[in-house]
């Protein structure tokens, strides 16, 4: 405990250095861009700028770096209610109430909501890994292949609730997101299925990739066509934002639940912020006393999406830094950035390195501030982009998808791919499929066949064996237990529809 | 088209396409082929749901919509058909200039602004895109024949 508030001190104190401060502010400014347009990843604003800080102060280097990961988890958010492209795969829940809010005039209420959400869910997580890192990073530990499986198919069962509007299209939109992950090599045999001969498909469909296709086109053909008939009116970030902001408060107990399932799930290594904004915002909707206004533009749907993303974020850096095993991709780029630094993550980096662990902590909380003005910011100048006509704006987004989709791999091929994602997307709507059961498949599948490939491979193939091992853990035991009561909820509040 | 003649459409579809996916998984390794084949099988029997649902759909249900296909499906072919001219333009005449071309010829296609808001669009766009994505993250755009 005296080391941990000595080192609290020291990170404190480390604050008071200009450098460090402008290094979070530069680091929140380029997050924010990075994160707002479409293709371009907080992995990647990352890994970009980790060159970048070989010559700086470890502590400078790593404020920047953690400045660059909070903001760009964050400002997926504007692009996701501004123009219902997510700006990264974190903000895919969030289109789901965020864009349906603009089109209700209520862009402004709804970028306050998402940064209030954010810099809340990020700053109590941050809180998590100051005072619980080393019990939770255990609890990381025990996850095992089948832990992981089983985490996937609860996953899974959040389709129920996603497809409120037709269960059976939801279902096979569900199942289509999960063939369509499983597209590439296998993990474990590596034989190469379902990719038509084409090479750039060998790693996978980059969800990315499919995130764009899947909501841009569509969209845009919606504008262009009329058949967008929203109002779409400029509701101004500025004019009353802190009173917008401050609304989220109203919802106490939502933001508390949305904080711990984003904790929970980016200590678990692998599993992300796209599935804990799946996650929260499932349980945001059931426990909801106005279940059917989500999807139409409820401020609840993005507070859950938004704080629980960015809670991943100090939940990924639990056993990133106790343990060195990365949360997440960004958390791998940034132990990377770290050993850069001469530091080695692991339960011995809190004693041998505590000045510079605890300034990169501090400057994490000081990062969850900047983004609001930064964001705010951005956002009131990105947010005339509404007032554009259609005619302008359609080809600008056609024209950013383009761009998002070639510069992940600098390929053709891909923006071919996104354009038959698209084409999938705009069939999707139009029949009426829900595309949500198929983003949530995308996230889950290649876990889902990865980890039930190595459960089996380590019980010799034996299904006999792989289910006594389930029931011999208490972990597994305890998500097959919520597996069940998510799809029972699920069915029963489809059954009580009916009547 | 009554909404019963869509959805029936739709649902004899994707029931063809699961079974093509399905009948496709075992041409792989059975060992790298099980979870495709389990979520192929599941894609049929959600599908087949669909269908037998559809079926017992009453004639004229839900009519959504009216007049002829060709109107409802001009603006998606013109979105498809410029964007795949676009992505070919890139690859052959370089990023830059296709885009000028796509954005203004699309810009002019899909409305009726005049000349500089359209130009300004497109020049504040690539403008963008030139400091951020080639000056700054070093990312190579295809050149193509022209620039």
């Amino acid at each position: 405990m005296e080391n941990l508030m000595s080192g609290i001190a020291q990170g404190i104190f480390s604050l008071a250095d200009p450098m460090i401060l402008l290094m979070i502010f530069a680091g929140t400014v380029f997050g924010v861009v990075i994160g707002a347009l479409p293709g371009l990843t907080s992995t990647m604003g990352v890994a970009l700028l980790v060159p970048v800080t070989f010559g700086m102060s470890p502590e400078m280097g790593l404020a920047l770096l953690g400045a660059i990961y909070c903001s760009s988890t964050y400002s997926g958010a504007i692009s996701a209610i501004l123009i219902n492209i997510p700006g990264t795969p974190a903000n895919c829940c969030t289109i789901l109430d965020g864009y349906p809010m603009t089109q209700k005039g209520e862009s402004g209420r709804a970028i306050a909501l998402a940064t209030s959400a954010s810099a809340f869910g990020g700053f109590i997580s941050i809180f998590a890994l100051l005072f619980m890192a080393p019990p939770l990073a255990e609890f990381a530990l025990k996850f095992g292949a089948q832990e992981y499986f089983l985490l996937a198919l609860f996953g899974v069962s959040v389709i129920a609730s996603l497809s409120d509007r037709n269960m059976l299209k939801g279902l096979w939109a569900g199942a289509l997101g999960l063939f369509l992950s499983i597209i590439g090599m296998h993990p474990l045999t590596g034989d190469v299925r379902f990719t038509a001969g084409i090479a750039e498909l060998y790693s996978g469909l980059p969800i990315v990739i499919a995130l764009i296709g899947l909501y841009s086109i569509p969209e845009v053909i919606s504008s262009l066509s009329g058949s967008d008939n929203s109002e779409k009116q400029v509701n101004a970030v500025g004019s009353g934002v802190i009173s917008q902001m401050m609304e989220l408060f109203k919802y106490k107990m939502l933001i508390f639940r949305a904080t711990v399932i984003g904790i929970i799930v980016g200590i678990v290594p692998g599993a992300g912020s796209s599935i804990a904004s799946f996650v929260a915002y499932d349980d945001a909707k059931r426990s909801s006393k106005t279940p059917e206004l989500f999807g139409t533009g409820s401020p609840e749907g993005v507070i859950a999406s938004e704080t629980s993303n960015n809670a991943v974020v100090g939940g990924s850096l639990i056993p990133a830094l106790t343990l060195g095993v990365p949360g997440n991709a960004v958390s791998a780029v940034l132990i990377g950035g770290l050993m850069i630094h001469g530091l080695k993550p692991g339960p011995t980096l809190f004693i041998e390195n505590s000045g510079i662990v605890y300034s990169f902590i501090m400057s994490l909380f000081v990062s969850n501030l900047a983004f609001i003005p930064v964001g705010l910011f951005i956002a009131r100048y990105g947010i005339k982009l509404i007032e554009t006509p259609a005619s302008i704006l359609g080809p600008l987004v056609i024209g950013l998808a383009v761009m998002g989709s070639y510069a992940i791999n600098m390929s053709v091929v891909e923006i071919m791919l996104m354009l038959g994602i698209g084409l999938i997307g705009f069939l999707m709507k139009e029949f009426d499929v829900p595309r949500e059961p198929l983003v949530l498949g995308l996230v889950l599948g290649s876990m889902a066949e990865g980890e039930l490939a190595r459960a089996f491979s380590l019980v010799h193939g034996s299904v006999p064996m792989l289910l006594k091992s389930m029931a011999r853990s208490p972990l597994s035991l305890v998500i097959i237990a919520l597996t069940l009561l998510s799809l029972w909820q699920g069915v029963r509040k489809q059954f009580l529809k009916k009547k | 088209m009554k909404s019963k003649t869509k959805e029936l459409f739709f649902a004899v579809s994707i029931s063809v396409i699961s079974l093509l996916l399905l009948m496709t998984s075992f041409t792989y390794p059975r060992e790298s082929s099980d979870f495709p084949r389990f979520l192929c099988g599941l894609m049929v029997v959600f599908s087949l749901l669909i269908l037998i649902k559809t079926l017992r759909l009453p004639v004229g249900t839900k009519e959504t919509y009216t007049g002829n296909i060709w109107g409802r499906l001009k603006i998606p072919a013109i979105v498809f058909s410029v964007t795949i001219a676009y992505v070919v333009g890139i690859m052959y005449i370089g990023y830059f200039v296709s885009s000028v071309i796509f954005f203004i010829g699309s810009m002019s296609v899909f409305g009726r602004e005049k000349l500089l808001p359209k130009a300004i669009a497109t020049a504040g766009f690539l403008i963008v895109v030139y400091a951020l994505f080639v000056s700054f993250l070093g990312i190579r755009l295809p050149q193509g024949l022209l620039f």
